[in-house]
């Protein structure tokens, strides 16, 4: 039936709209998509082709209903890729680099797109206030200080704060609107411990 | 004591260094210990009211910057959240700007506090502060980065939405669109033919626009608002007939057509 093969991929956007992780790329389906929407073209020529006058409603309406078919099969193929890169952006506005297993998800070109939206948003950052990072988690901030857990060795680093040694195990004291520091949470080198919300015991 | 008095009747500057009194042709006269004293204690006094005037006008000065800092922020929040809340783009707010230089200064200020005493109340609070204020400004500056991504087409394409963006994010849009069609293109658009493309621009809507185009801010979405001046009557676009009194801080839910420019006009913000 028309418009059929677009359907897995509609299941695989919805099913993924909620998630923060990307999916495997379903690049199969993306092709099978395409070519539907090539085989109905063929079909709509076959039909241009012939004379105006021979063309019977029902003719008409086939034509009408192929259109409407490729219409929507069009708009799946650019919601699934859309909201892919809805994804990729969230990770490059982020700083994020993209880990192995993300690569792997991604198709070629998604790839590219997360190289090129980073510069895009590298020049934009030229020129933002440098006091500012665009970057920073939108979360509401609560304290100034926080105390982190070093979970990888990382050596000695310049904080807002000054020089702070970063060894596996230990903790410190360190300014949580840091970018470095931002970075390196979000890196998964440091945990952020003992601050109020954690330290909270549920009275039920 | 016949220094002291000359040293009136000259009328010199009223800031006088302290290390004055310590200087050779001080230690140097054969005045008497006493009158030195007194001298020495004059000064003192002097350079002490000279501090205080100095510690106010420092002060008034904080107070100043303090009161206007408050005052923008105020506007940048309500512009963040007017953005947030409406459909279209609205227009830069300026305030973002004239924000981030006395942030600077308070920077400035808190780091100083803090290099004194690292666990000054103040210096705390003031970084505290500097945070939420950065706060404000960064989700502002994301929720237009967001809006523009998401519009990108309907406002490069609208000279009225252009204007209303700054000129970094004007760059940005151009780019932006120009990343998307391309990565749009390679993805899937290339391998079909250029016919199949044409007849989709000719079905959307009977205008021919571009495939790209799809999202464009829906004007009829319902929004909450309050009044923050007194407009009096009033009768909103989709309702011409009925004429309503309008005054401060009442809410209503209407089409954001209607009160679209009631919002140009600072009259309401969105909530």
């Amino acid at each position: 039936m028309f418009g059929e093969t677009a359907v897995p991929l509609i299941d695989t956007a919805k099913r993924t709209r909620k998630t923060q992780s990307v999916s495997l790329y379903e690049g199969e389906k993306v092709r099978e998509i395409l070519d539907e929407i090539s085989i109905l073209q063929e079909h709509l020529e076959s039909l241009n082709d012939q004379d105006l006058n021979d063309i019977n409603s029902s003719e008409y309406e086939t034509k009408l209903l192929i259109q409407l078919v490729q219409n929507h099969d069009l708009k799946v193929l650019k919601l699934y890729h859309s909201q892919r890169s809805e994804k990729i952006k969230f990770i490059a506005i982020q700083e994020l680099p993209l880990s192995q297993e993300m690569r792997l998800k991604l198709s070629e070109r998604e790839r590219i797109f997360h190289s090129k939206y980073s510069d895009l948003l590298r020049k934009y950052k030229c020129e933002y206030p440098p006091s500012l990072n665009l970057s920073a988690t939108l979360v509401p901030p609560k304290e100034a200080l926080t105390a982190v857990r070093v979970l990888k060795d990382i050596g000695d680093l310049m904080t807002l704060n000054g020089y702070v040694e970063f060894r596996k195990g230990t903790q410190a004291i360190v300014r949580k609107a840091d970018p470095t520091i931002e970075k390196l949470i979000k890196l998964g080198y440091l945990k952020i411990v003992g601050n109020k919300e954690s330290t909270i015991i549920n009275p039920l | 004591m016949s220094r002291i008095f000359s040293r009136q009747n000259q009328k010199e500057p009223k800031t006088i260094n302290l290390n004055a009194a310590y200087t050779k042709e001080f230690f140097d006269s054969d005045e008497d210990l006493d009158v030195e004293d007194e001298f020495n204690v004059d000064e003192f006094n002097i350079n002490e009211s000279n501090i205080n005037k100095e510690n106010n006008v420092d002060e008034s000065n904080i107070n100043k910057e303090n009161e206007i800092l408050s005052g923008q922020l105020k506007i940048l929040q309500r512009a963040w959240l007017n953005e947030n809340f409406s459909t279209e783009i609205l227009p830069y707010e300026p305030a973002f700007e004239r924000l981030n230089e006395i942030l600077e200064n308070q920077n400035i200020r808190a780091e100083s506090l803090a290099l004194s005493q690292e666990t000054s109340p103040i210096g705390m609070l003031l970084f505290i502060d500097n945070e939420r204020i950065k706060y404000v400004m960064n989700r502002y500056k994301r929720t237009r980065l967001a809006k523009i991504e998401k519009y990108v087409c309907s406002i490069i394409e609208n000279a009225e939405y252009m204007a209303r963006l700054s000129l970094p994010e004007k760059e940005f849009a151009e780019r932006y669109k120009r990343l998307i069609e391309e990565h749009e293109h390679a993805s899937f658009l290339h391998v079909l033919p250029q016919e199949s493309l044409d007849v989709l621009k000719e079905t959307e809507n009977g205008t021919e626009t571009s495939f790209a185009t799809v999202e464009h801010p829906d004007l009829n979405q319902a929004v909450f608002c309050r009044f923050i001046k007194h407009v009096g009557s009033y009768s909103f676009l989709s309702t011409p007939h009925d004429k309503e009194i309008l005054s401060k801080d009442d809410a209503y839910l209407v089409k954001y057509s209607d009160i679209q420019k009631l919002l140009e006009d600072h009259s309401i913000e969105l909530i």
